[in-house]
């Protein structure tokens, strides 16, 4: 498994909920908080609004690991959007598996509007994780050590 | 024919609610606030959820600040405060005195350069009041500025890019002609001084409910202020500066059992193995969804019924707390690490003035009077009414729904 | 014929916050670039007055059609950009922003990879932009009538003030007359009016209303339709009648359970519940004997409301100043968060009401010979067994949902809560709002509340109906969420995982139709649907995936 760090940035996919990850991103900003320049954010309504198709596009696309962000549950400003969103990113880990990609490469949060320091927590931990899970096994499938 | 205002006098939630209400609801609206942003106390609460929301409401507050500020029917006046007032309900001339801001908040872009300018260390004379303020404008902080240690400092107005800092600003008059005003000037949090014997403000590790939420929406966790370290043994003690007799306080305060067992979910969360303990008089839970919160609570939290009278320093990290074990009939001293004093609402030490100046009534403890009990939004003057916890003690969505009220009686009445 | 696409980019430095980390004119230069990018400009203060005048101009002589701005959060000054567009003759969902100042600029301190970033950014709200669609607005006429179901004390108080508010209210009633609970309490805390004085008052306003419309021995039988257009089938007086109505208010109330289960304890002449006593204490005939010593036992079928701690203070005092008895009350806590309750729990204790607290072991209940034997260990003489007799016992009970909730909840498709309470769980967001648009909450049927705050939510609620009705036409987003009637099979998914039930089926083209004035705009359905036949506009799979594209190299 390549660990050389020092080259490799990982790139994750944000999807942030706009209730909720995505004010508390915009606060962790004014705090001057820093995160890794990898975490791009991608703003959804609602949580609910990312499918399985998202997350494997973004793998196919050149993504090192996705994040879905979404409301508190019982806080969720559609009812059910963070349920949905946690059910589909279940399935789709499930299918990460079978396509040899490691399914830590994924992971549901939530968290409220106003968790600013919660928010860097949790892209800090991730982005962390990315590094030592090295570059996403499609991009460089020798590096990772498996054949594809 | 001018479309009059409805003046709100508090931007605190009950002051925003008001306002944004009066808006949805054709009106225009003057919203002035004493301190430099809005926001009231609930602007520097922190969210208590886990991985399940636990309904403190923090989070609306924010929310509806920036709904707020957006919104065209509202103008918004920061360090202004009613000088006097004349005329009746649906011609009221009232006279406003702005103090200087010195940060003009339409031209404050946040940018941070007046922050690294600052000569004042280690903490800033110049920052956002909190995280996530609204407007997200700097404020000078009085306590620290050189100038008003009688300096002649103007590093951060020479620096700053937009020219927002303006030093020279002096107070300034504004007369406004409203038809109906909303009092919203919300609560002081009761001091804990007062009850000396529980050692707040000489002991480091005796906290205040506000200081729990300020170093949670600052730091992200619970540490004790003497060594830095998460607390293992965490004692909650409620009713301080409330259902008291001694001090004049003969009122429950409603939020601090509430507040209590949140912050314990979310010490928790932070640490699954904090042992932490409930000292109570009567436990307040009622409300949608409390009675399950408080099952889920009861399963490791200690709740006990008896309030410590005495907080001592056994070491530099350990507190002793002294009370009556009502089973035994004995008084007992036990030791935690941290101690939370659950203080109350209490009316701000303003309102006699505010009263006057108004010609409203003070009711029962110091909050404003209501014509009765079940109107509690209509006061003794016609046109004046009263919103949020200026009319006595309530949580976040009870502020919010205090203000609708005052809101529908504005409505009503006056247009 | 696929559109010139002639994109215009707005950097804006707020006040040169972001140059300071990025260098915004070579970000400029790069864009340039780009074939289709026909105008870039950079501006210090984007989002003033002059500039958003300045942006519309700048569009319509450039010959813009889309627009994307990089700049602070969309939170922000979204509102200010659209309006830009508007006025440069754009559709303003052809809009994208960039987040580059508080989620880049401010928190990445290395500049080459804030440079880098803010450089991939642009480029996916450039990607995005292509393929936005506009988004038309248009005004729909709406019913502003209101239909109540409920004449309790909650829904007569919203049929009031929604009448003050110049709506036309039908207030719906189950039993013959109005006055749900009122009908039934001896008191009220806190008011000096006794209930019957109450609701004569209510019943002669609404009767003053000749825009309020009272049906009693009715029920809603049906709804259709959305907000704004309720289409109620409803049965009053065993006629049929059908109406319109642009708002539904339920305030159909609770109900009240005795537990005995915790004591085995069967209620009888000297065991009653809190409400047969206020019957009691309500009804003139002469007693046939008064109690001498009353008993209150708090806390067994309920801890945690506060209506068991009200009823038994107020009740306590009238049995104390009416008959002189002696009166007791039993407890674990009592409830005393709202305003005058300490003061009433003070002045009970004056007037010689006797108060025992126990712990979690609660009293020891056992009739015998006509008389309630009660032994405690009280908590304050350190848990020395008390043990004393009553003549008459009131214990408290549980307040529960309306016998019929499940009808009203299919009827209307609303939620419930763990306990079969109305509304949803996030209702710290929506105090009074179910989870449809257009149907709202009011009294008892969604929270334990006491009278104060019943009152208090009736008004709530009435003022949330007003602001949705205010005028009899709503601006609304036009087909927001578009359905492909070729690939939709009515499988009805979507149907069902909408949580507000904006959805439904379009007989004539045999696919899903989304109300547009009922749609929130959350993007389930799009999510669900098993054959992509639902796409949300600004969120569809093109244009998220377009986004994605940040990942290959840019710049």
């Amino acid at each position: 498994m390549a660990k050389d760090n020092n080259r490799f940035s990982p790139k994750i996919a944000a999807f942030c909920c706009f209730h909720s990850a995505y004010q508390a991103a915009d606060i962790a900003g004014a705090m001057r908080k820093s995160y890794s320049d990898g975490i791009y954010i991608i703003r959804v309504p609602c949580a609910g609004k990312v499918e399985g198709l998202h997350i494997l596009q973004a793998f196919e696309k050149g993504a090192d690991g996705v994040l879905i962000l979404a409301c508190p549950q019982e806080s969720c400003h559609y009812i059910s959007g963070n349920i949905r969103a946690k059910k589909r990113v279940d399935y789709v880990l499930a299918l990460l598996e079978e396509i040899g990609i490691e399914p830590e490469r994924v992971k549901s949060f939530n968290l409220a509007s106003n968790q600013a320091l919660r928010f860097v927590q949790v892209v800090s931990d991730m982005a962390e994780r990315i590094k030592d899970l090295g570059p996403s096994p499609i991009n460089y499938p020798a590096a990772s050590g498996r054949g594809m | 024919m001018n479309k009059k205002r409805v003046l709100v006098i508090g931007g605190g939630i009950a002051g925003i609610t008001s306002a944004l209400e009066l808006a949805k609801n054709d009106q225009e609206v003057f919203l002035i606030e004493k301190d430099p942003g809005i926001g009231g106390h609930a602007a520097s609460f922190c969210c208590k959820a886990t991985e399940i929301c636990n309904k403190c409401s923090v989070c609306l507050v924010p929310e509806k600040m920036r709904e707020m500020v957006i919104h065209p029917q509202i103008s918004l006046l920061t360090t202004s405060e009613v000088r006097e007032i004349n005329g009746e309900a649906g011609d009221f001339r009232v006279k406003i005195v702005q103090k200087p801001r010195f940060v003009d908040p339409d031209k404050c872009t946040a940018c941070g350069i007046c922050i690294e300018a600052c000569p004042v260390e280690p903490q800033k004379a110049i920052n956002l009041a909190y995280p996530g303020a609204v407007p997200p404008a700097f404020v000078v902080d009085n306590d620290r500025c050189l100038r008003f240690q009688g300096e002649e400092c103007t590093i951060c107005q020479d620096k700053c890019p937009t020219k927002a800092i303006d030093f020279a600003q002096d107070s300034q008059e504004i007369d406004l002609d409203v038809k109906a005003i909303i009092v919203a000037t919300g609560f002081d949090v009761f001091d804990a001084r007062e009850k000396a014997l529980l050692g707040y403000g000489k002991y480091p590790n005796v906290l205040t409910g506000l200081d729990m939420e300020e170093m949670l929406l600052k730091e992200g966790e619970i540490l004790l202020p003497s060594n830095g370290k998460p607390p293992q043994e965490v004692a909650f003690i409620q009713c301080v500066g409330s259902r008291d007799e001694h001090i004049g306080n003969g009122y429950c305060s409603k939020v601090c059992c509430k507040y209590a067992m949140r912050f314990s979910r979310s010490l928790q969360y932070q640490n699954p193995e904090v042992k932490i303990t409930i000292f109570y008089m009567d436990l307040q839970t009622a409300g949608k969804g409390f009675g399950e919160f408080y099952e889920q609570c009861k399963e490791n939290i200690r709740f006990v019924k008896g309030i410590p009278v005495e907080i001592s320093q056994v070491s530099p990290d350990q507190l002793g707390l002294r009370y009556e074990d009502l089973s035994q009939g004995k008084i007992v001293e036990e030791s935690h690490d941290l101690a939370v004093l659950s203080v109350g609402i209490a009316p701000r030490k303003n309102n006699r003035n505010l009263a006057r100046i108004l010609g409203i009534n003070l009711g029962d403890f110091g909050f404003f009077d209501t014509l009765n009990q079940v109107e509690n939004t209509s006061t003794n003057i016609e046109g004046i009414f009263i919103a949020g916890c200026c009319q006595g003690p309530k949580d976040i969505p009870e502020s919010i729904a205090h203000s609708t009220q005052a809101v529908l009686r504005v409505v009503r009445t006056l247009t | 014929m696929v559109e010139d696409i002639r994109i215009g980019i707005f950097l804006c430095d707020c006040g040169e916050t972001i140059s300071r980390r990025i260098d915004l004119l070579r970000i400029k230069s790069n864009l340039e670039k780009i074939s289709d990018v026909k105008y870039v400009e950079l501006s210090h203060y984007l989002c003033s007055q002059q500039e958003i005048e300045l942006m519309g101009s700048e569009i319509r002589e450039k010959g813009l059609n889309r627009v994307v701005i990089g700049g602070c959060s969309p939170q922000f000054c979204e509102a200010a950009f659209m309006e830009a567009m508007e006025k440069g003759g754009l559709n303003p969902y052809l809009l994208s922003v960039a987040n580059i100042r508080d989620q880049c600029a401010w928190v990445h301190p290395d500049k080459t990879k804030a440079f880098s970033k803010t450089a991939r950014q642009i480029k996916m709200a450039i990607s995005k932009t292509r393929l936005s669609q506009p988004i038309e607005k248009e005004a729909i006429s709406i019913n502003r009538d209101v239909l109540i179901i409920g004449g309790g004390i909650s829904g007569m108080e919203t049929a009031i003030e929604l009448s003050n508010l110049d709506h036309k209210v039908t207030l719906l009633e189950r039993e013959k007359g109005l006055g749900g609970r009122l009908n039934q309490l001896h008191s009220l805390y806190p008011l000096e009016l006794t209930p019957d004085n109450l609701l004569t008052e209510k019943i002669e306003a609404i009767n003053r209303r000749p825009n309020i419309e009272v049906l009693t021995t009715g029920e809603l039988l049906k709804i259709e339709g959305q907000i704004g257009n309720f289409v109620a089938r409803i049965k009053a007086d065993d006629s049929l009648i059908t109406r319109n109505f642009g708002a539904i208010v339920v305030a159909t109330g609770c109900d009240t359970q005795f537990s005995k289960e915790r004591y085995g304890l069967e209620l009888s002449d000297n065991i009653i519940t809190q409400l047969q006593f206020e019957k009691m204490l309500k009804s003139q005939e002469k007693w046939e004997r008064i109690p001498q010593k009353i008993g209150f036992m708090l806390d067994i079928s309920d801890e945690h409301s506060r209506i068991p701690t009200i009823s038994a203070l107020k009740n306590g005092l009238a049995a104390r100043r009416r008959f002189g008895s002696e009166v007791y009350v039993f407890c674990k806590n009592l409830k005393l968060d709202a305003t005058g309750l300490e003061g009433m729990y003070r002045e009970a204790r004056d007037k010689g009401v006797i108060f025992f607290k126990s712990g979690d072991e609660m009293p020891r209940i056992s009739p015998a010979n006509g008389q309630i034997n009660i032994q405690l260990e009280d908590l304050y003489l350190a848990k020395e067994l008390v043990s004393l007799s009553c003549d008459l016992l009131v214990v408290d009970e549980k307040i529960i949902p309306q016998r019929d909730f499940e009808t009203l909840k299919s009827i209307l498709n609303i939620d419930l809560d763990s306990s079969n309470f109305y509304q949803q769980p996030n209702v710290h967001l929506y105090p009074v709002a179910s989870n449809r648009k257009g149907i709202f909450f009011s009294g008892t049927c969604h929270a334990d509340l006491d009278f104060r705050d019943t009152l208090a939510d009736g008004r709530a609620s009435a003022l949330a109906v007003h602001q949705l009705l205010s005028s009899d036409k709503v601006s609304v987003e036009v087909e927001r969420v578009v359905v492909d009637h070729d690939k939709c099979v009515l499988c009805l998914t979507c149907i069902r995982s909408c949580p507000h039930h904006a959805i439904e089926v379009d007989q004539e083209k045999q696919a899903a139709k989304v109300i547009d004035l009922a749609c929130q705009g959350c993007g389930i359905c799009a999510g669900e649907c098993p054959a992509k036949a639902i796409q949300l506009k600004g969120y569809t799979d093109d244009e998220i995936g377009a986004q994605l594209e940040f990942l290959e190299e840019a710049m």
